[in-house]
């Protein structure tokens, strides 16, 4: 069993973001701090910070205005929500089967407890 | 850029280099004062004793050597070696090695300057106080090129011993050039005038570099001498420099 | 901007220092690392034309170094572990030396004391060796000289002075600036240094990016003592190991286990990075 810190600083920086995002922090179609100016804030290298901006680029999570800097795009939080189910599918769940397997804990168990669970949430 | 000299790097170069020697500047000048001011109260008082029409030149030795030492001194310590960790930032200033070099002089030659002046001041001073006196409390000093060109060789020396050498300059300095001077007065004057003798006078203002005593000796050793004067600092001044290119920390 | 060929130094003739090394450092914050006494410091002398080569050359933005050329000198800016500086206000120290900068900015060294919050007038010798310290990396900054080499800057300082000196540098380094960190404190500096820069007795281990690392080296942590790695060290939670990343997967990287891994395993390494 691996622990979860095999995550690159830069997908880390990518998840803060995605955080702030979420939760109204950042806004749509609002300026976002600059690479530099995120960089510095949690004293990774400029280099990574420019990672993680290019891979929310390439995701359509922001955009760019030439000469003023990174925007969230509208419906950032769509797609936020849309990576981190696909993450959630690909690396969180697969660890869980795994578990339920080794411990043999039927499906059937899980989802009495999750229907608990969200009766507790609201 | 000019990469061996620029004049407005010179000077900043200049400016931030003397302030750090500032103080150094402020101890002589007050020792210099210092040590002008007790031999004078001090020939004062012995000359009451002795009688106005006995003049009493002995203490004036000492300010001779005060200024000697204080200009063969001065640049062991007006350099920034003494410390690997002060010089460093000297080292990495961005400045020619020839733009260095004249401040290391220049900052001597303030040395030479300050003692000037205050034997210039303490002589005004002293002579405008004992009018009333009988005795005279002037030192004097004669200057001319050969006087000139010793105290530059001297300090030249001086500043070739402080590039030179690392540890204990000062003393290495001063023994390697006083048994060299020792040795060529001997051979000269052995091979000039083998039945002379010589005194402490002769030590410190060597006859041999005066002109008059070459010329009466023999033409060639006079245009030696000539010749040696002029090279002499110059020569020192150029090996200084050499060294201090290529000085590592 | 700085490359070293076939650099040969030594103190006595008897131990080597470098033999035949061979580095380029271009622009970023480069970390250097190496165990005591294996020439780190000694290397930030040679770039800085402090000491000169026995051999080979060391050509920094142009310049051989040890001509110590003002051309050059004016685009380094070397700060040492330790120094005694002079006695007077950094204030005064940036008017008299800032002038030989000619990217040297007031107002960024202004920003960078206030930061740091020392006294800009008061004697620098009359201040910690901390506050010191802080002074004069305000000062090299601020100098904003393309070269900058820093030799344990984060020796001596308190730990929220740690977090300002790395903002102030990641907000500094840009493409145009080879920023040199010498350091054994990587724990200060992670998430900051890369390149990296691994240092040996007469050799270069390794000069490589983050990202080149974590490609042909794997960073583990888990419960059991993995079989087969280069390094492997026992933590409170499990095992953290170094081992030839076989598999092409992703992992964060572990400097201090990187420098085990590398200096136990050094012609592997050299096989790993070179192919």
């Amino acid at each position: 069993m691996d622990f979860k810190t095999n995550k690159p600083i830069y997908m880390q920086i990518v998840d803060l973001c995605f955080g702030k995002i979420l939760t109204g922090e950042w806004k749509d179609d609002e300026r976002i701090p600059s690479v530099r100016e995120l960089g510095a804030s949690l004293q990774v290298n400029p280099n990574t910070a420019m990672r993680a901006f290019e891979y929310m680029q390439a995701e359509d999570v922001i955009y760019i205005k030439r000469g003023m800097g990174y925007y969230v795009q509208k419906n950032a939080r769509k797609q936020i929500v849309k990576l981190q189910k696909e993450e959630f599918f690909k690396d969180v769940l697969p660890e869980a089967f795994r578990t339920m397997l080794l411990l043999n804990i039927d499906i059937n168990e899980i989802v009495e407890k999750y229907e608990s669970y969200k009766n507790e949430q609201s | 850029m000019n990469e061996t000299f620029n004049l407005k790097r010179f000077l900043s170069l200049l400016k931030r280099d003397i302030r750090m020697c500032s103080k150094y500047y402020l101890y002589i000048s007050i020792a210099l004062l210092g040590i002008l001011l007790i031999v004078a109260i001090f020939s004062h008082i012995i000359m009451n004793i002795t009688g106005p029409n006995n003049s009493y030149d002995g203490n004036f030795i000492i300010v001779y050597f005060a200024l000697i030492a204080a200009i063969f001194c001065s640049p062991f310590y007006l350099r920034e070696n003494n410390n690997k960790q002060e010089a460093l930032f000297s080292y990495i200033l961005p400045s020619s090695a020839l733009e260095r070099f004249l401040s290391v002089c220049a900052r001597n030659l303030i040395v030479l300057v300050i003692c000037t002046i205050i034997l210039i001041l303490t002589n005004l001073v002293w002579s405008i106080i004992t009018i009333s006196f009988s005795h005279d409390l002037t030192v004097y000093i004669k200057i001319d090129s050969s006087v000139i060109t010793a105290i530059l060789s001297m300090q030249a020396i001086a500043i070739l011993g402080q590039a030179y050498f690392r540890k204990f300059a000062l003393v290495k300095t001063f023994g390697i050039t006083t048994l060299l001077l020792y040795l060529t007065l001997m051979l000269a004057m052995g091979v000039t005038e083998p039945d002379s003798y010589f005194d402490l006078e002769d030590f410190i203002f060597p006859e041999i570099f005066s002109q008059q005593w070459l010329g009466s000796v023999h033409p060639v050793l006079y245009v030696c001498g000539t010749i040696l004067k002029l090279i002499f600092p110059f020569g020192l001044w150029f090996a200084a420099y050499f060294k201090m290119k290529e000085t590592e920390i | 901007m700085i490359q070293i060929s076939n650099l040969s130094f030594y103190y006595k003739k008897s131990a080597p220092i470098f033999e035949g090394v061979t580095l380029q450092i271009k622009s970023g914050i480069y970390g250097l690392l190496g165990e005591n006494g294996v020439g780190k410091t000694s290397l930030l002398h040679i770039i800085s034309g402090l000491r000169f080569p026995k051999s080979g050359s060391c050509n920094v933005c142009g310049y051989e170094s040890y001509k110590r050329k003002p051309g050059m000198l004016s685009q380094l800016f070397f700060l040492p572990e330790e120094f005694n500086t002079p006695s007077e206000s950094i204030s005064t120290y940036a008017k008299l030396n800032g002038v030989f900068y000619p990217n040297f900015k007031q107002s960024e060294l202004d920003e960078y004391l206030d930061i740091f919050q020392v006294d800009r007038q008061k004697k620098m010798t009359q201040m910690s060796f901390g506050q010191k310290k802080k002074a004069m990396i305000a000062f090299a900054i601020a100098a904003n000289t393309p070269v900058l080499l820093l030799d344990e800057p984060t020796n001596g300082l308190d730990i929220p002075s740690k977090s300002q000196f790395r903002k102030i540098i990641s907000s500094v380094s840009t493409s145009d600036k080879s920023i040199v960190i010498s350091t054994h404190q990587v724990r200060d500096l992670e998430n900051l240094i890369d390149p990296i820069i691994i240092l040996d007795r007469n050799q270069v281990l390794l000069n490589n990016t983050v990202e080149e690392i974590t490609q042909k080296l794997h960073f583990t942590y888990s419960a059991t003592k993995p079989q087969d790695s280069l390094y492997c060290e026992q933590i409170l939670q499990g095992y953290s190991a170094v081992s030839e990343n076989v598999d092409n997967e992703e992992s964060i990287l572990n400097i201090e286990s990187l420098f085990s891994a590398v200096v136990l395993n050094k012609e592997k390494i050299k096989n790993i990075f070179n192919n």
